[in-house]
């Protein structure tokens, strides 16, 4: 029994460090036959898989095809497993809300969206703003969505004060102290986020995962 | 497809060096400081001057030996395991060779025995090194015996083919006698694990102890490498198809040489293309006429249809510098994309005369990204990707697929040591220059590195010799 618990562990992880979104599917469905707990399988299982992939990469030992397949296999997998947390009647706790986007006049989105899935593939809750969002519309999300972090990415000099123009206008909304900000994309920098007043700046997929988890005091594992 | 060869000489034109080059071994002759190979010349046809050391050679002969030469030969390693076939279109990379000093810390200083260690060590490690060379020639041993030193400590640090270029008859001899030490056979045409070197005195005269390196290779049945180097204006008229002319009548010579001494002795048509600076007056290897030089060799080379050789990567700049890496990737490129089968030379700078560590694994690293470059295109159905763009479609990207995932690996050259992070993130991890992180890969590969054993009872074979040999002279 224990071993069994163990051995489907193990497959749902390896499913995801192979990149197999079938496999991950089908380790997730044997799971649930087996009675095995969805929430420990997605923790435990799927999730390790991803952390595995995401230590290589910031090794410079995996490809970000591969963290983003690797988040593919899980996203399968974790479909499966979330029927059957609502079916029990279980909720999944998330590690917190992140709202993200990318600024107003800045169409590029396949950076963010791999964010997202890191972001989601770690147990936070994500809301997308899309792409070209007007600094208004970021503060009515805060607003309305009460997140506990702000993600802005611009992948442009003519666009990165945008993000400037937003955290100007969460102070004056009064929303400042109610949100962490972070940046990304390659029109920014550590020094560009400390300029315009930000909280955090990440580099990449993998670490903005872990510089939310910093500013929300969540710690690694 | 593959990229395109360079050329630099039409058909026409090799014929002519090659017709040319009849004339001067028939009409000029080559000078032979050595009686017996004389008297042996002179037994098989050849029309020998003995007042003068003066051999002529007929057509019919160098015909007969260009084609008892083998087109290809098999280097295998230390160990008599992983064969490659030399010839045709194989690329054989062979790290740095004779060096007399080396670069360390910003500062030339005279090479130890201990250097050669190390040079092989990292050599063994480094992926793109098929072959290693003498990288420096030690100076903390006796003269007479350094290479026979050097030989002992490659031979301690890997287990990669050898590259020899005996200085004197007698360290061929010694070298022979480790080398069938080590691969346990009388008949080392049976057990290619080294290979030598060796180079007549341009314009068109043997020393007696290269020729006599020529003959020990031969008798030995190991290939030798023959290897002119008519300096443009210097010891060969100032014109590079000159140059050619020399360099191919030279090398004809020695090949007849090695035939004579033994039929289907392999040969590697060679070079070391060198110009003479005369504002300087110094040698220069790496300067454009050699580039051009080095694809005429090529193209000569192919015509004869036998393993070709050249010098690269090369640079005669004095230090890490941006002189140093255009001339390492052009000299190197020059080669590689003429068809050239054996380069020789990484590590070196300095025209030959100094070698780093450093820069050894940045001519590693320049090899990986030109292999590259030379692979070409690879056109058909699944690197088209057609069913894969239809599904993607517009405005969609690629990230995602398994297409992507599939050819990661394969298609893209993967650099060690080139930065490819952005500004802040090339920062972050500590602002390094490539020389640095030269460096920090030699230092790993020494620290980490396990030298590959030799077997204890040949040890001690080859320190026998080597006692042996310090005795004698």
């Amino acid at each position: 029994m224990e071993k069994d618990y163990e051995r489907l562990l193990q497959k749902l992880g390896k499913a995801v460090e192979e990149f197999d979104a079938e496999k991950a599917r089908e380790a997730a469905i044997e799971a649930v036959n087996f009675g095995l707990d969805p929430i420990a399988a997605i923790e435990e299982g799927l999730a390790k898989g991803i952390r595995t992939i995401g230590d290589l990469f910031e090794k410079k030992q995996a490809f970000l095809v591969e963290l983003i397949m690797a988040g593919e296999a899980m996203k399968a997998g974790t479909q499966v497993l979330m029927d059957e947390v609502r079916k029990r009647g279980l909720s999944v706790k998330k590690l917190g809300r992140v709202v993200i986007g990318t600024v107003h006049g800045d169409l590029h989105d396949i950076g963010k969206n791999i964010v997202i899935s890191m972001l989601e593939s770690a147990g936070f809750e994500v809301i997308d703003l899309g792409v070209d969002v007007p600094a208004e519309e970021f503060i009515r999300k805060v607003e309305e969505a009460q997140p506990n972090v702000l993600g802005m990415s611009a992948l442009l000099t003519t666009t990165s004060p945008e993000q400037g123009k937003v955290i100007k206008l969460l102070i004056s909304a009064g929303l400042r102290d109610k949100v962490r900000v972070i940046i990304g994309g390659a029109a920014t920098s550590e020094r560009w986020a400390d300029e315009i007043g930000a909280d955090s700046y990440a580099a990449d997929a993998v670490e903005s995962v872990k510089k939310i988890k910093a500013l929300l005091g969540i710690k690694e594992g | 497809m593959r990229m395109n060869r360079l050329e630099v000489l039409s058909k026409d034109e090799i014929q002519t060096i090659h017709d040319e080059s009849m004339k001067i071994l028939h009409e000029t002759g080559v000078k032979i400081f050595d009686k017996d190979v004389l008297k042996m010349l002179s037994g098989n046809g050849v029309n020998v001057d003995f007042e003068n050391d003066l051999a002529r050679f007929p057509e019919s002969l160098v015909k007969e030996s260009l084609k008892s030469c083998p087109k290809s030969f098999t280097a295998l390693n230390r160990d008599k395991e992983n064969g490659v076939e030399i010839g045709g279109d194989t690329v054989y990379i062979v790290s740095g060779f004779y060096a007399s000093y080396v670069l360390k810390e910003g500062e030339r200083v005279q090479a130890r025995v201990e250097d050669v260690a190390n040079f092989a060590k990292i050599s063994d490690g480094l992926k793109n090194m098929n072959a290693v060379g003498v990288e420096v020639l030690p100076q903390d041993v006796p003269a007479h015996v350094t290479e026979l030193h050097a030989c002992n400590a490659m031979l301690n640090n890997t287990a990669k083919h050898l590259f020899f270029s005996p200085n004197t008859r007698f360290s061929a001899r010694g070298l022979v006698e480790m080398i069938k030490a080590v691969a346990e056979e009388e008949d080392l045409l049976k057990a290619q694990i080294a290979t030598f070197q060796s180079s007549p005195t341009s314009p068109l005269a043997w020393e007696s102890d290269s020729v006599g390196v020529l003959i020990e290779a031969s008798k030995a049945g190991i290939a030798c490498n023959i290897l002119p180097e008519p300096m443009a204006g210097a010891t060969s008229p100032i014109t590079l198809a000159a140059v050619l002319l020399v360099h191919n009548a030279e090398f004809l010579s020695g090949l007849v040489i090695s035939q004579l001494v033994r039929k289907g002795t392999p040969i590697i048509y060679g070079y070391a293309p060198t110009i003479f600076d005369m504002r300087e007056a110094s040698p220069i290897i790496a300067s454009p006429e050699t580039i051009a030089l080095r694809i005429a060799h090529s193209q000569i080379g192919r015509f004869y249809g036998m393993p070709i050789h050249s010098i690269g990567p090369d640079s005669d700049a004095q230090c890490h510098d941006e002189q140093m890496a255009w001339e390492k990737i052009i000299t190197f490129f020059a080669a590689l994309n003429s068809g050239t089968n054996i380069m020789i030379n990484c590590g070196m700078f300095s025209t030959g005369l100094i070698a780093s560590y450093e820069q050894l694994v940045i001519d590693d690293e320049i090899l990986g990204f030109l292999l590259r470059v030379i692979r070409g295109i690879e056109v058909n159905a699944e690197t088209l990707a057609i069913d894969l763009i239809r599904k993607v479609g517009p405005r969609g990207h690629f990230l995602n697929q398994m297409h992507t995932l599939r050819h990661i690996r394969t298609e893209y050259w993967l650099p060690e040591l080139s930065n490819r992070a952005t500004y802040d993130n090339w920062l972050r991890a500590g602002g390094k220059d490539i020389i640095a992180k030269a460096k920090e890969k030699t230092l790993k590969y020494l620290k980490e590195r396990k030298a590959p054993e030799l077997d204890p009872e040949k040890k001690e074979k080859i320190r026998d010799i080597i006692e042996r040999y310090e005795k004698m002279k």
